[in-house]
């Protein structure tokens, strides 16, 4: 009880003290709880109101540092920009690096090959700072930071001239170091690529981090050291991702060396890491061990040949906790062979609640190519194949249509097809891209067989140029189905006259329900495709 | 919370008593009074019968009367999950309709239901009352906030400025 603010000791029986009752005088537990809830535009407000609410602001205000815009040249360039700006404002304030949780730098490239206006950005400009005082300040700031660290005194001078030089990675490694609390580090591949202090910084923080902890272990786990845990660096890190975006041609592109030897070398010697985004190209080089602290793996891969090639098993087999995984593969020209992937989960299968097959189709190229055109027809294709129902922990399930199918020929089952079952626990299932080529929906059917109370159905259909011939027998198992199932449309596209020819059909198949129930579903059905044909394309349908 | 009980007196339908700052006694559901962690610590400290009145010296009876409001209308929630850390805390301001009338107090009144909501360890109120002023400052120009909370401008022009540059690397979009 003595915690409590004597503010409102004071104010029992003391009506002169009203003026306490404002809300910079709540006790800073209180204010930290309303900054929490103000989003970034308010905080940039709220940090010019006064000095309180300046220092709240500004604690949550650089919680979340996002230095990446888009991926026109404009939105390369701000990008650019905002980095520079972000660290000439670490070098007013450089005590405010402390509350950096999550850094992401970079911008979003369509190519390896566009990054001419890059290379004319390795050194930042002349760092104005208003007097050369404060520079002077805050390279022995630096300084102190770096002796904090590294063992050699040359080791400090080198990184220090590179700095005074204006060198961007230097600057990077820097901020990193100076960033104990961060947890989460997103990097262009644009920084990373032939990085040196990025490396560096992570491998010095990781090496002080295992002396802090032989040392402490020794001294006793209650040490006075863990209370001066700020210092430490980076010993919070837990998530990494270094941002490479499709290229237009995924074969002709390599993955740079940094991201698969020292980068990820440096970051598994990291003992919270638990959040991995990260290319596979372990051609030339050994894969390394993944941390068992691993929870969440985004594993990127050039094309489908990639990932498999490598083998996941081996990669898998030491991470017991993860439950979440995604593989991106940038290209589908060579095809990924899903029940084989699903074999190699086998080490992750009972604790992976969350899986997504996800690919990049925004590049305009993906449309001309159609990499997306199936022939799933006459052809016998096993999607995913059985081993599905074995991933006991699954709730969430992602993939884009063309990675549902193998084309393993004269096999009879598929993904609904011969027993082919749901994971039991699934309760969100979402399908994106080439909806339209798919001629039939047997790969509704394991839905239909679903048992599960609420699952929930989501469908994506991405630059698509006709409405998808599914629809109709989807909606028409909508309204069969006993249990409730919520489905929904996103970013459906395709001239809107060609849904009013599906909604017709609709409407027919909706009138052949007669009880209560059905009845309701269609009065429910016939309004929301009314608001499908009469809304923009892109608009997002849910029942 | 709401045991389930076989005996003849629910105990969560226990009247017990609440003493205020200023010396006025309330009687509440145990239940409902339950909803503050520090009452109902006390109360187990106290042993089941809490006959005696429990001193609230912290909250008068205009205050606590409101909070023990939002308590009878919240009895029923389940409790606050512990597991989840403070970065979870989703930044939504959405507020329940109810809270959202229960709040609408002057400024006065609402810091006392925080201040109160913050010493009897209440803290879904402490979240409701904290959201709603952050929805006060949301969308505000910094001297549209300085009016809304009766707030002088304490920096210089040039103080100012400094802090506009030292923000452009968050401004966005």
């Amino acid at each position: 009880m003595d915690s409590f603010p004597s503010l409102f000791r004071l104010r029992a029986g003391d009506e002169t003290n009203t003026e306490l009752m404002k809300l910079p005088n709540l006790p800073s537990d209180i204010l930290v709880i309303v900054f929490e809830n103000l989003d970034k535009q308010d905080l940039i407000q709220a940090s010019l109101v006064n000095r309180c609410f300046y220092s709240f602001a500004e604690i949550f205000l650089w919680r979340e540092v996002r230095c990446s815009w888009g991926s026109t040249d404009e939105g390369k360039y701000r990008s650019w920009q905002t980095i520079f700006k972000f660290i000439q404002a670490a070098g007013w304030r450089p005590n405010l690096l402390v509350n950096v949780r999550r850094l992401e730098l970079g911008f979003h490239h369509n190519s390896m090959e566009q990054s001419y206006l890059f290379s004319q950005r390795r050194f930042l400009p002349c760092l104005k700072l208003e007097s050369e005082q404060v520079e002077e300040l805050w390279y022995m700031y630096f300084r102190r930071i770096l002796h904090h660290y590294c063992s050699t005194h040359s080791q400090v001078n080198r990184w220090l001239s590179e700095l005074k030089l204006g060198n961007l990675d230097a600057y990077i490694g820097m901020m990193i170091l100076c960033c104990p609390q961060l947890k989460e580090l997103s990097i262009s591949h644009h920084y990373t690529t032939g990085s040196i202090f990025i490396p560096a910084a992570l491998e010095l923080s990781a090496t002080y981090l295992a002396r802090f902890r032989s040392r402490s272990e020794v001294v006793s786990e209650h040490s006075e050291e863990n209370s001066k845990g700020l210092l430490i660096p980076l010993g919070e890190l837990q998530g990494f991702t270094s941002i490479i975006t499709v290229p237009w041609h995924p074969e002709s592109f390599r993955i740079p060396d940094s991201l698969t030897g020292g980068l990820l070398g440096a970051l598994f010697q990291l003992p919270h890491l638990s959040k991995l985004d990260f290319w596979v190209d372990f051609q030339h080089i050994d894969p390394p061990q993944l941390l068992p602290t691993l929870k969440t793996l985004v594993l990127r891969a050039r094309s489908g040949e990639d990932l498999i090639s490598y083998s996941l098993k081996e990669l898998l087999a030491n991470t017991p906790s993860l439950t979440s995984l995604t593989m991106f593969i940038a290209s589908f020209r060579r095809r990924i062979s899903l029940p084989v992937t699903l074999k190699w989960l086998q080490p992750v299968q009972k604790t992976l609640r969350t899986l997504k097959f996800q690919t990049d189709i925004s590049s305009g190229t993906w449309l001309h190519d159609r990499p997306f055109f199936i022939n799933a027809g006459p052809v016998p294709v096993i999607p995913f194949g059985p081993g599905l129902v074995d991933f006991v922990s699954l709730t969430t399930l992602e993939t884009f249509i063309p990675a549902l199918f193998s084309p393993l020929p004269r096999t009879g089952y598929g993904f609904g097809y011969n027993g082919m079952t749901l994971p039991p626990n699934l309760k969100a299932l979402r399908l994106s891209g080439g909806l339209t080529s798919c001629d039939d929906s047997y790969w509704l059917r394991p839905l239909e067989r679903n048992e599960h109370e609420e699952l929930s159905c989501q469908f994506e259909d991405m630059g698509i140029i006709e409405p998808p011939r599914f629809m109709a027998p989807l909606l028409d198992y909508f309204q069969t189905r006993p249990t409730s199932v919520n489905l929904e449309f996103v970013d459906i596209r395709g001239p809107v006259n060609r849904y009013a020819a599906i909604v017709a059909n609709m409407r027919d198949i909706s009138s052949r329900g007669n009880d209560a129930r059905v009845s309701e579903k269609r009065a429910k059905l016939e309004s929301l495709l009314a608001c499908l044909v009469l809304t923009k394309p892109q608009s997002s349908l849910a029942i | 919370m709401a045991a389930a009980s076989t005996s003849a007196v629910d105990p969560a339908k226990k009247m017990i008593m609440l003493t205020t700052s200023d010396n006025i006694d309330i009687k509440v559901e145990r239940e409902v009074a339950e909803r503050s962690i520090l009452i109902k610590n006390l109360l187990e400290d106290l042993g089941s019968e809490g006959d005696e009145p429990i001193p609230i010296p912290n909250v008068n009876e205009a205050v606590m009367k409101k909070v023990l409001e939002w308590c009878e209308q919240h009895r029923k929630d389940p409790p606050a999950t512990q597991d989840d850390d403070s970065d979870s805390r989703k930044k939504s301001t959405d507020i329940d309709e109810w809270d959202q009338k229960f709040m609408q107090v002057d400024q006065e009144m609402l810091f006392e239901i925080i201040l109160a909501a913050n010493y009897l360890d209440i803290k879904a109120l402490l979240d409701v009352g904290c959201k709603t002023v952050a929805n006060m400052i949301k969308g505000k120009s910094p001297d549209e906030i300085r009016k809304t909370f009766n707030i002088q401008n304490d920096f210089t022009p040039e103080e100012e400025d400094q802090i506009r540059r030292e923000n452009e690397w968050a401004e966005d979009r």
